[in-house]
């Protein structure tokens, strides 16, 4: 479809026209002055719309989050089910993210059901936060689980933590204070919607800056780190939570490699991924069972590959092959497939309204510093204004890049995947 | 190998599948679909290029990819081969043979290649990105072409029987296969000769409105005719050759699980749409996820326009979903729940929505429409249609007319 530019009435000046025709780049990027960066893509002939609103995780509590999360899908699922809508929440890339999709024409709903997914926690969400406990307890059972921890610990997110329910649901409005205020939220909507309406129903969406008489964004925030725990806390918090190893039994052997790929979204860590799948699928490993795993413990960048076999030996032998093929001899027969299945990944995802939520949200670089002043001098001023990505930011720059790629493009992620490699234990 | 349609030269196969039912010949249809809706979507369909596979175009202008998929209508045993699953190992070693000579033939291509399956037909289905799809399609004709005339590559054939076989001897002596296996018999009982010959037929859905191909332009779009039908049930339907009579069946075994599955018949004026709306929110509207003792619950709009009920329950609870299937129909027919029937139909028309997003799902959708007997306008109007509002008076009009005309229950 064409892109250009959108009439948006008075409350805002016409958004320029995004620099780029390829289908996965959006129509207009706004910025509004002390309210979110709203995102707009009118899918002409699309009989469904999506909204999707992120915020940072920022502090990095995962625990808290996933509080919020779990929240935000019990406060909007019977307004959902009531029409029909598919409801998400989690995190990706850093950030907590929270997305509708349902007909177009209940797009009023839709609108609803995301304000009241966004909206502060309730004040005593232990349901919540027991669960969001359990789960983090169960992640240590399993050597997927004990995978995801290690991988969260190396990577610098903190192993599983969760406080008790009191401070958890202290430390959820703590975190949601901080990090949905209404400047550092992203709104995408994806829908034949007009622009006005979209101004007028989701601009406000997040926590007002002064709800508390202080900036809860601010890092120094007394409101925001009081008692917050460090992400060292955290990780021994997890280690005191996690049954030991040795208690839990199995009949197998496990062995597991553990690696950064690339920053998320990066098309040619993505390549690589989709050629270290290809060359798996047809590695002949007798009496081992090979796994690809991706963002391991949500890890973003991050792949590990975990090896099941009866024989300690065995596990290690596959373990073995699967990491040579990561190698500048190994990746030779499978890097053109890697960056073809990369791309067709790419676009399958891009086709669907929750597929192209998420991928809008991933590649989203923030306006473009040349455009536009920065947020105090905008309120200041008391203007509107309306910003826009560079367009390389967008999927349509990744998929070039994939279409593109040559094999010394590999070098740098084969290096970096020697830099990070570990080895996690994940087996009892 | 069963070949469809039976034919082994392809000219006499085409020209016998045209003349048997009429898609692919006959007066070209085109246009765009009137919205009577501010925020319905615009739907585009042209037709064709083509001589032997017309297709349905369905423009959906905001896709990155493109999407193609093939009906390929029951073969010309009718799935009378019964067995398990419903199809004979020979139509299943092909179709697994045609799959996987077509993934085979697109390694190395920013492709995707499915096969979803309904009691219409199989539906092979790709997605590819706009600059590969006219390749990608050029392969796919080309090995349906190589279905009809019986030639697909060997390897793949006995590939293909062989995990056909393999599937088929997994769970042949499973509860639930001998459930499916007699299902199927007492199906192929209440619809002798129900499988029609008909070609494959092709939906195209991308974001083109009207293009150039080999020369071939694609005809002039206009608006569908408002005076076009609907694909009515009596179109899919063969000639009533049932009787009112219930065919009821109880097959005793010594299962600590109860299977039931249980064939409405609708009133033939009832429309495909009205028919998927009504399974959709008879689904809803009993809600057998929040019954522990219900394991499984599923629906299906069968290729006459029966409505197929299949469950398994707890044998306690298995004769009491039995009334309350019955009853549900005698509920939606009624007056007195139309308020919670019109929320359904809204939360229906929202799943609907989602479904018909994804350009895989809605070339299914569109070529389950086409293996039915529809018309390309017809299917056009059906896929429009799934996703608009539906006055409550039509679903308790098709409840009302809807019969019972069999019955299995296997279990204790």
């Amino acid at each position: 479809m064409e892109k250009g530019s959108r009439s948006v009435g008075s409350a805002v000046a016409p958004a320029s026209p995004i620099a780029s025709d390829s289908p996965l780049a959006p129509d207009s990027v706004l910025a509004l002055p002390g309210g979110a960066v709203l995102v707009l893509e009118q899918a002409q002939g699309l009989p469904a719309a999506g909204i999707r609103i992120s915020a940072p995780l920022d502090p990095p509590w995962p625990d808290a989050a996933r509080v919020l999360i779990a929240q935000a899908l019990n406060r909007a699922h019977p307004q959902a089910e009531a029409i029909g809508a598919s409801i998400e929440g989690g995190m990706q890339d850093g950030r907590l993210y929270y997305q509708v999709v349902g007909d177009l024409r209940d797009i009023d709903e839709l609108t609803w059901i995301a304000r009241r997914m966004v909206r502060d926690p309730e004040p005593d969400p232990a349901g919540a936060t027991v669960r969001a406990r359990k789960w983090a307890e169960r992640l240590a059972e399993t050597p997927q689980g004990r995978l995801a921890q290690a991988v969260r610990r190396r990577s610098g997110l903190g192993a599983s933590a969760t406080d008790h329910p009191a401070s958890g649901a202290d430390a959820a409005r703590r975190l949601w204070l901080r990090s949905h205020a209404r400047d550092r939220l992203r709104v995408f909507v994806l829908g034949d919607v007009p622009v006005p309406w979209v101004l007028a129903d989701l601009s406000r969406v997040g926590a007002p800056r002064d709800s508390s008489g202080a900036d809860p964004s601010a890092p120094d925030s007394p409101s925001a780190l009081a008692q917050a725990p460090s992400a060292s806390e955290q990780s021994s918090f997890a280690v005191q939570a996690s049954p030991p190893a040795a208690q839990v039994g199995s009949v197998y052997a496990w062995k597991a490699a553990a690696f950064k790929l690339g920053p998320p979204g990066d098309p040619v860590a993505l390549a690589a991924f989709d050629a270290l799948r290809a060359g798996l699928a047809t590695l002949s490993t007798p009496g081992a069972e090979l796994r690809l795993h991706r963002n391991p413990g949500g890890a973003p960048g991050w792949a590990a590959v975990t090896a099941r076999a009866r024989r300690d030996r065995a596990a290690s032998v596959a373990l073995d092959a699967a990491m040579a093929l990561l190698t500048e001899e190994g990746i030779d027969a499978w890097w053109v497939q890697g960056a073809t299945q990369a791309r067709m990944d790419l676009l399958e995802t891009a086709a669907t309204p929750g597929g192209w939520l998420a991928l809008a949200d991933r590649y989203f670089a923030g306006p473009s510093p040349s455009v536009g002043p920065s947020p105090p001098d905008r309120a200041a001023r008391g203007s509107q204004h309306v910003e826009r990505p560079m367009a390389a930011a967008w999927p349509a720059g990744a998929l070039g890049r994939l279409r593109s790629l040559r094999r010394s493009d590999f070098a740098p992620v084969l290096e970096r995947v020697r830099a990070t490699l570990f080895h996690p234990r994940v087996g009892p | 190998m069963i070949q469809l349609g039976g034919g082994s030269a392809r000219a006499a196969t085409w020209a016998v599948w045209a003349g048997l039912s009429g898609v692919g010949s006959g007066a070209v249809d085109a246009g765009r679909v009137a919205a009577p809706h501010d925020a319905a979507p615009p739907l585009v369909i042209a037709r064709p290029w083509l001589q032997d596979s017309l297709p349905l175009v369905i423009a959906r202008p905001w896709l990155p990819l493109e999407a193609v998929a093939v009906a390929l209508p029951p073969p010309a045993t009718g799935g009378r081969d019964t067995t398990a699953v419903g199809e004979g190992l020979a139509d299943q070693a092909t179709f697994r043979a045609l799959l996987a000579a077509a993934r085979q033939a697109t390694v190395g291509r920013a492709a995707t290649v499915d096969m979803e399956r309904d009691d219409a037909g199989r539906y092979l289905v790709t997605t590819a990105p706009t600059e590969d799809a006219n390749a990608v399609r050029g392969v796919l004709e080309h090995l349906v072409e190589g279905l009809v005339e019986g030639r697909l590559p060997a390897a793949d054939l006995v590939a293909g029987e062989t995990s056909a076989a393999a599937a088929l001897a997994f769970g042949r002596d499973s509860p639930r296969a001998r459930f499916d296996a007699a299902f199927r018999a007492l199906l192929n009982e209440i619809r002798p000769d129900t499988a029609r010959l008909r070609p494959p037929a092709w939906v195209l859905v991308r974001r083109d409105r009207a293009e150039r191909r080999g020369g071939f332009p694609l005809r002039t779009e206009k608006p569908l005719s408002p005076e076009t039908p609907p694909l009515l049930l009596s179109r899919a339907r063969r000639p009533a050759s049932a009787s009112a009579k219930v065919a009821r069946r109880h097959l005793r075994a010594e299962v600590v699980t109860t299977w039931v599955g249980s064939v409405y018949r609708l009133p033939p004026e009832t429309t495909l749409v009205q028919a998927q709306i009504l399974r959709t929110v008879l689904e809803d509207w009993l809600e057998p996820d929040n019954d522990p003792s219900v394991y499984e619950f599923s629906t299906e709009i069968g290729r006459e326009g029966r409505i197929f009920v299949r469950f398994s329950a707890t044998p306690e609870a298995a004769a009491a979903w039995e009334d309350r299937l019955d009853q549900a129909f005698s509920d939606l027919a009624g007056q007195e729940h139309r308020e919670r029937i019109r929320a359904l139909l809204r939360r229906a028309r929202g799943r609907w929505s989602r479904r018909l997003a994804d350009a895989g799902g809605v070339a299914v959708v569109a070529a389950s429409a086409l293996a039915r007997g529809a018309s390309s306008t017809q299917a056009a109007i059906y896929v429009r249609d799934l996703s608009r509002p539906l006055p409550p008076e039509e679903i308790a009009t098709a409840a009302r007319g809807a019969r019972l005309s069999a019955r299995l229950v296997y279990g204790t």
